[in-house]
């Protein structure tokens, strides 16, 4: 599955998805339908690579959240790999900082401690 | 005088339709505004979230005028710049969620909140107007 508009693209990776643009409203039901799908091949350990993400809203965020929550449940996790400093100050503002691992890039990732949960 | 007050102002009025498709569009209208204001890079992020999260509330929760649009309005004056979405729905605090919490939903007007100088919320009996509003960098209050 891929997601496509205007001003947002959603791709499968591996282990998630790698967005390109905008998440927003628009956008969410996609994000969260792609890192369902994710989760139900098996994938515990989740990446949404927003290496090419200029903005994110709150409802795209609290699809991150969201399944974040699903996933610490059964001992998962959700990594966010993000350069934009206007996203890397919302993802702090929301105070979700805490919950997903937040790297810059997939090297840092690997070298990464997964958060306590 | 009036005449010298409305030189200050400049106005900017845009009617969308109530679909998400179109937060694009009000982001962009925003952000053009911010960067002529003459907001930095950063404030101008900001301004363009935070009406974007208005607007996303307006055609979410609230309720399009007959047209199908929600009004997305900037107002340019000498010490601020201001957006006003407005539509026919009445807001509630049914929209409010903990800021920092891990709800799926709910963050929208804390970001609003958080990403501008003042948030306003008239509520009349058949609209409601979210005004958001960022102060020209370097005053106060």
């Amino acid at each position: 599955m891929t997601f496509r508009s205007d001003t947002c693209s959603i791709e499968r990776i591996r282990d998630g998805v790698y967005v390109t643009g905008e998440l927003d409203l628009a956008a969410a039901p996609a994000l969260k339908e792609m890192l369902i799908e994710v989760i139900g091949e098996g994938h515990l350990d989740v990446v949404v690579d927003m290496t090419e993400a200029t903005f994110l809203d709150s409802t795209a965020l609290g699809v991150l959240a969201g399944r974040y929550r699903e996933l610490r449940a059964r001992g998962g996790s959700v990594s966010v790999i993000c350069t934009n400093p206007n996203v890397l100050e919302t993802l702090e503002i929301a105070g979700v900082g805490h919950a997903l691992t937040v790297c810059q890039s997939r090297e840092e990732l690997a070298l990464s401690p997964r958060p306590a949960a | 005088m009036q005449t010298a007050v409305l030189q200050l102002q400049r106005q900017n009025i845009m009617r969308l339709p109530a679909d998400p498709s179109q937060l694009a569009v009000a982001r962009q209208f925003a952000e053009e505004a911010a960067e002529r204001f003459g907001l930095d890079e950063t404030d101008s992020y900001q301004f363009k979230l935070a009406v974007s999260e208005a607007v996303a509330n307006a055609i979410e929760h609230g309720c399009p005028f007959p047209d199908g649009t929600v009004a997305l309005e900037l107002i340019e004056e000498t010490d601020s710049l201001s957006a006003e979405v407005t539509d026919c729905g009445v807001f509630t605090t049914k929209m409010v969620a903990d800021q920092g919490s891990l709800l799926e939903r709910g963050r929208g007007l804390a970001f609003m909140t958080v990403f501008v100088d003042e948030l306003d919320i008239l509520r009349g009996e058949s609209h409601t107007v979210v005004r958001l509003t960022k102060h020209r960098p370097g005053l106060t209050g």
